[in-house]
């Protein structure tokens, strides 16, 4: 009962903030890494910029831009105002994140930009990241003029809350699956570990979307090939958040989820590049993330697998 | 802010955030900002469903009829997806069920504005559909033909 006892409080024990902020190796990447963040903010407005040239006749004004109807300004107007605020916002970025005024007009400018962007009928998703992690950013302490322990420990929190806002999704994406998948299996449908499961994902969405995908053809005639990545994805979404408290794997896990990604634009012929752009800036420039001394350390890392190991380690120390 | 009082809140965020997204299901996916995630994760079986079928749209008349898995060209002038519609086709298609003629209307008011000022015809139908073999064919079958519309736009 110890034992589990014990395994359980590991499982829980995230990082230790106070210890990396004790690293000044941590620090710095942390501080890079919220600067590459800004470092990439005007690509991301020439994104919003050359992305659309959205009609006029679907145009609703989601709730957080009603201020340009109370202010007169017509589709013409509200678009140019608002793409124009994020461009220049997103360049003054540039020389000024490290002040918090900026950083929380980049918030309200790109708040504003998804604003738009959701005001044709559907809410844009695929921008959530980037406004949690704005948001999150806003209450970043002053590390760069003024250092404490203190204000060391909650930088590296707030960038650790950061990754985690973009974790949580992935995770809840999976078990959003998972939740599917066996209610679909008591209703006796195909489900998500059926061996048709991708092929009439695949077909449907790629009728849907009317998108060209290279590999439907292939994944729609033989969706056996693909079955065991394809009854993967859900725990390996699932298991995102665990990425936060064994930080060592971020790396590994990102390069799944671009991999994922990857397979998502050939096999049905959807893009998430902003979300994946997100996972790559904030995982591979991780702060938290080191390398492994062995296998065996990668191997007590993984979720379930490194537990049972871990597990057996206790177990054979204590009966010998 | 303190590192302990920032650690309570956001952890009671995502606590929040995660109960709220997972008890998210069906159309309604959004409570902005949180979204549920739930992204492919219901397998789309052979079943009935709702779609259109174009007669007349951007002044073109269409014989047979064009179907909305065909209709791509036709919000590309608005740039939109016709993803984007097919919760809106789905919500026409169950008010004209259910005899709802208030929800009929705005259904096709939401439907109808991808159009602007063009005359667009167009029939809601149920389908029988298996994904796969509508992929491999080209074709479903056509259970019921709901209703022809057009829009109030025509010329």
């Amino acid at each position: 009962m110890s034992t589990l006892l014990r395994l359980g409080k590991n499982i829980l024990s995230y990082p230790s903030i106070s210890a990396f902020a004790q690293d000044e190796r941590v620090v710095r990447v942390g501080r890079t890494l919220v600067s590459y963040y800004y470092y990439i903010m005007p690509y991301m407005a020439l994104v919003f910029l050359t992305s659309n040239a959205l009609s006029e006749e679907n145009f609703e004004p989601f709730w957080p831009i009603a201020w340009t109807a109370w202010l007169g300004l017509d589709f013409a107007a509200t678009t140019l105002t608002i793409k124009l605020f994020f461009c220049l916002v997103s360049v003054a970025a540039i020389f000024w994140h490290d002040r918090r005024f900026m950083r929380v007009l980049v918030f309200l400018a790109l708040w504003q930009i998804h604003a738009l962007e959701s005001s044709f009928g559907a809410v844009n998703h695929q921008w959530y990241g980037w406004l949690y992690t704005s948001f999150i950013f806003t209450f970043l302490p002053d590390l760069w003029r003024k250092e404490s322990f203190e204000s060391r420990r909650l930088f590296l929190f707030l960038i650790w809350s950061a990754q985690a806002s973009i974790a949580l999704l992935y995770s809840l994406a999976g078990a959003h699956k998972l939740l599917a998948a066996a209610g679909q299996f008591v209703l006796g449908e195909i489900h998500g570990f059926s061996s048709a499961a991708f092929s009439y994902l695949v077909a449907d969405w790629v009728l849907k979307l009317q998108h060209p995908a290279p590999l439907a053809p292939y994944i729609i005639d033989y969706p056996y090939i693909f079955w065991l990545p394809f009854a993967l994805v859900p725990f390996f979404q699932l298991f995102s958040l665990w990425i936060m408290v064994r930080p060592r794997l971020q790396k590994l896990w990102a390069s799944g989820l671009l991999l994922l990604y990857f397979g998502i634009g050939l096999t049905m012929g959807i893009s998430f590049h902003p979300l994946a752009l997100l996972v790559a800036l904030l995982f591979f420039c991780s702060p938290f993330s080191a390398p492994y001394r062995s296998w065996w350390e990668f191997v007590g890392d993984l979720p379930i697998i490194g537990q049972l190991y871990e597990y057996l380690i206790v177990h054979r120390r204590k009966s010998t | 802010m303190a590192y302990r009082v920032a650690k309570m809140v956001v952890l009671a965020t995502f606590a929040l955030y995660a109960l709220v997204a997972i008890n998210l299901r069906g159309p309604l996916q959004d409570v902005y900002p949180i979204f549920s995630w739930s992204l492919f994760s219901l397998i789309p079986n052979p079943d009935y469903r709702f779609t259109i079928e174009v007669l007349e749209a951007r002044g073109e008349k269409h014989n047979p009829p064009l179907r909305f898995s065909e209709s791509k060209a036709l919000f590309e002038g608005i740039n939109q997806s016709p993803t984007q519609y097919t919760p809106r086709i789905n919500r026409l298609g169950r008010a004209l069920i259910n005899n709802n003629a208030r929800e009929v209307a705005e259904a096709r008011a939401e439907l109808e504005a991808v159009f602007g000022e063009e005359a667009f015809r167009y029939q809601v139908v149920m389908i029988y559909a298996d994904p796969v073999d509508y992929w491999k064919s080209g074709s479903y079958r056509v259970v019921n033909i709901l209703e022809e519309f057009a829009s109030d736009k025509q010329p």
